[in-house]
């Protein structure tokens, strides 16, 4: 098989593995957006809240993700209360394993990111907020969320593209998303440089798309920071 | 059945042994991988401040490449592509079989590429940080390159970057359970082979939460300490 | 409870840490009163007039808008607002320009004057929209609609803000030191709305250094002097011929600039 054969072969046998990591990432991240920002708000309202969520953000950031992975994965089903639990079918699955260690993870680096927007939003314009009589709900939905997230978008968008690369650690479950099919093709082969730069391609591409689609999106929503028309 | 202390203890039960040493593979690894990653980031660093545009495109692309691939592929490629590499050079050499990598090389190597790309960065940041003038009045003085590297800029160095670098130790740290796939046996493959052994996979991953939190959280506080005693210099009278 | 008030602060103590600043302020204002605010820096002129809002929660005293009283409760030592849902309706009845504008960076001028009236008061968009506009006219701001605030000048955003607070239709206007943070040159374009509000007839109390021009616009002046009513009564009283030493002092040496 010639060598240009042999890397399209390789290329067409890893897409296959692209829609598994896509929806790994998207699921995961939209999932694990939506997780940090309640993780954040919860975080400035109550002090108890505060701690637990410091906590939760603690050993979440202070350990592997492979960990996590596993925890979930074999850890969980070594007690009967989960195995007959009504969500066993899902967690005896690598798919719902993966996608919820995922989101966890990345809920906890994304809460620390939307909370320094959350810190960034001016005093000032929660004061006239309040005294224009917005509600607590109000207040979060229309101004401080807006400006909190447009802060944030240049970390969360820097934490997506961490999370598309650590869709990866799924093939360590059983999962045939693209490194997994790459690991496939290289202990067939040994041809491990060839596999890398096919797979590794793939990978550059994503992160390089996705970090378009921020810098895009960042352009959009801060019309106030472009320069003033003339 | 045993219980979880005598499960995780040192008695001839227990596995408290077994995870001593591979906590302490960890670290051993990691630091490597540590070490390694400055080299590599040192370099880079230094491609990208010079003028040539060769040097400079290469630094990037080993940069963006190196950051934007999973890092578990580029332990593969170390793990299989050093042994075919390994066994190619044996072959060419008259010996026979297969020659394999030994994890942790593999692990230092992969993960210390890795790092490097991010070293890179929190370097060369470093370096642009330090005020020129200090340089400016080293040279003024008569100070040789060398004397004037030694002297003034890498403390200098040292006290921009240990913030960078406490984060990319930490990052190192954690990545080294990846290293578990070469089946070098540090923390997280002895937690997983216990589990496994032992059918109590909660306990031994709990015992790998508890020590990964230990090890990354004196991590944390050393490099805090190390950047207090290096601010004691910046404070403004 | 007389509707005729549009505003009322009864024996108002308020403290930060030890600080006591305010101790013991009772005013009120009668609807179409323009009321001027003076006294040195740190004499309590600004926590006065934020009390009222309640964006401080004075110790000891009540307030009243439009003849409610707003209730507070005691919890764990703090004295709080019994009910947050009053308090914003309460609020929604006022305009609040502050010193540094405070306009939402994020929104053009245009939507920040009609975020408060949508969103708060649940009035029609449509409606609002059309008010919005002819405010925005009313002080000069209306070709700067579709503009974001780190694009205008001082005296643009102030105006913008005093088009904020009056899209909320308040019962009455509440100005802490409007012009203290602008340049020079454009403190004259935000004196002139201003003006023109009192001349309207509509009620306002505003806290300002600007002794000229409170001379000249106010129908009730307030010496505030180290947290208490010093002396109050008509401009010709405070600004001409105060009854008071430290009144006459201050008046002196501020109106003389």
């Amino acid at each position: 098989m010639s060598e240009l054969d042999f890397l399209s072969d390789t290329m067409s046998r890893l897409l296959e593995g692209l829609p598994i990591t896509l929806q790994l990432a998207a699921i995961s991240v939209s999932a694990g957006m939506v997780l940090a920002v309640l993780l954040a708000v919860a975080r400035a309202s109550s002090r108890w809240a505060a701690w637990l969520v410091r906590g939760y953000v603690f050993v979440l950031r202070g350990t592997p993700l492979l960990l996590q992975i596993f925890m979930i994965y074999f850890g969980l089903g070594q007690f009967a209360a989960v195995r007959d639990s009504v969500l066993w079918p899902l967690l005896r699955q690598p798919w719902w394993c993966a996608i919820l260690a995922l989101t966890l993870n990345t809920a906890a680096y994304g809460s620390e990111i939307v909370r320094g927007g959350l810190n960034s939003v001016p005093a000032g314009a929660v004061e006239a907020a309040r005294v224009a009589g917005m509600s607590r709900f109000t207040l979060y939905r229309r101004i401080v969320l807006p400006i909190a997230l447009r802060q944030a978008l240049p970390a969360y968008g820097n934490e997506m593209v961490i999370m598309v690369k650590s869709t990866s650690l799924a093939s360590i479950v059983t999962l045939m998303e693209v490194t997994g099919i790459a690991y496939a093709i290289i202990s067939e082969t040994y041809r491990a440089l060839e596999v890398f730069l096919c797979a590794g391609a793939i990978y550059l591409v994503l992160n390089f798309l996705l970090t378009r689609a921020i810098a895009l999106l960042e352009r959009r929503l801060n019309p106030h920071l472009r320069r003033a028309a003339a | 059945m045993s219980s979880t202390v005598e499960l995780l203890g040192f008695g001839p039960q227990g596995w408290g042994h077994q995870l001593l040493l591979a906590t302490l593979m960890t670290l051993a690894v990691s630091a490597s991988a540590f070490v390694t990653g400055i080299c590599f980031g040192t370099l880079g660093a230094w491609a990208k401040s010079a003028h040539a545009a060769l040097p400079r495109h290469l630094a990037d692309g080993y940069t963006t490449v190196v950051r934007g691939v999973p890092d578990l592929l580029v332990i593969y490629l170390f793990y299989f592509g050093g042994s075919s590499a390994l066994s190619a050079i044996a072959h060419a050499l008259g010996a026979e079989g297969f020659y394999g990598l030994n994890g942790f090389l593999v692990g230092m190597l992969a993960v210390g590429l890795v790092s490097g790309a991010y070293q890179t960065e929190v370097l060369r940041g470093a370096f642009n940080a330090i005020p020129h003038g200090e340089i400016d009045a080293a040279q003024a003085v008569g100070m040789g390159r060398m004397l004037m590297l030694r002297r003034i800029i890498a403390p200098r160095l040292l006290h921009y970057a240990l913030p960078g670098m406490g984060n990319i130790w930490q990052q190192v740290l954690k990545e080294s359970a990846l290293i578990s796939v070469t089946g070098l046996v540090e923390l997280m493959r002895q937690v997983h082979i216990g589990a496994g052994s032992t059918r109590r996979p909660f306990e031994f991953y709990i015992t790998g939460f508890t020590l990964y939190l230990i090890l990354t959280t004196l991590s944390g506080a050393l490099f805090r300490a190390a950047e207090r005693r290096s601010a004691l210099s910046e404070r403004r009278v | 409870m007389s509707e005729d008030i549009a505003v009322a602060v009864t024996g108002l103590h308020k403290r930060f840490g030890a600080l006591e600043v305010l101790k013991g302020v009772t005013l009120a204002a009668r609807t179409g009163q323009v009321i001027s605010i003076i006294g040195a820096s740190g004499s309590g002129k600004s926590t006065l007039l934020r009390c009222i809002p309640l964006l401080e929660v004075p110790e000891e005293g009540e307030v009243a808008i439009a003849g409610e009283t707003v209730r507070l409760r005691l919890r764990r030592g703090v004295r709080q607002p019994a009910e947050p849902a009053q308090v914003n309706r309460l609020r929604a009845q006022l305009g609040f320009v502050f010193q540094s504008f405070n306009l939402w960076q994020h929104m053009t001028v245009l939507q920040n004057v009609i975020e408060a009236p949508i969103h708060v008061q649940n009035r029609p968009r449509a409606e609002v929209v059309a008010e919005a506009e002819s405010i925005l006219e009313k002080v000069g701001m209306a070709d700067k609609r579709g503009a974001y605030p780190a694009h205008l000048s001082g005296g643009q955003q102030q105006r913008a803000a005093i088009a904020r607070a009056l899209a909320m239709r308040p019962r009455a206007l509440l100005f802490d030191e409007p012009t203290s943070a602008l340049d020079p040159e454009l403190v004259g374009e935000v004196l002139l709305v201003i003006r023109d509000l009192a001349e309207e007839g509509r009620t306002m109390l505003i806290v300002t250094h600007e002794m000229a021009f409170a001379a000249e616009v106010s129908t009730h002046a307030v010496f505030l002097h180290d947290g208490r009513i010093e002396e109050q009564g008509p401009p010709t009283q405070i600004f001409r011929d105060p009854t008071t030493d430290r009144c006459r002092q201050f008046v002196q040496r501020h109106l003389n600039r």
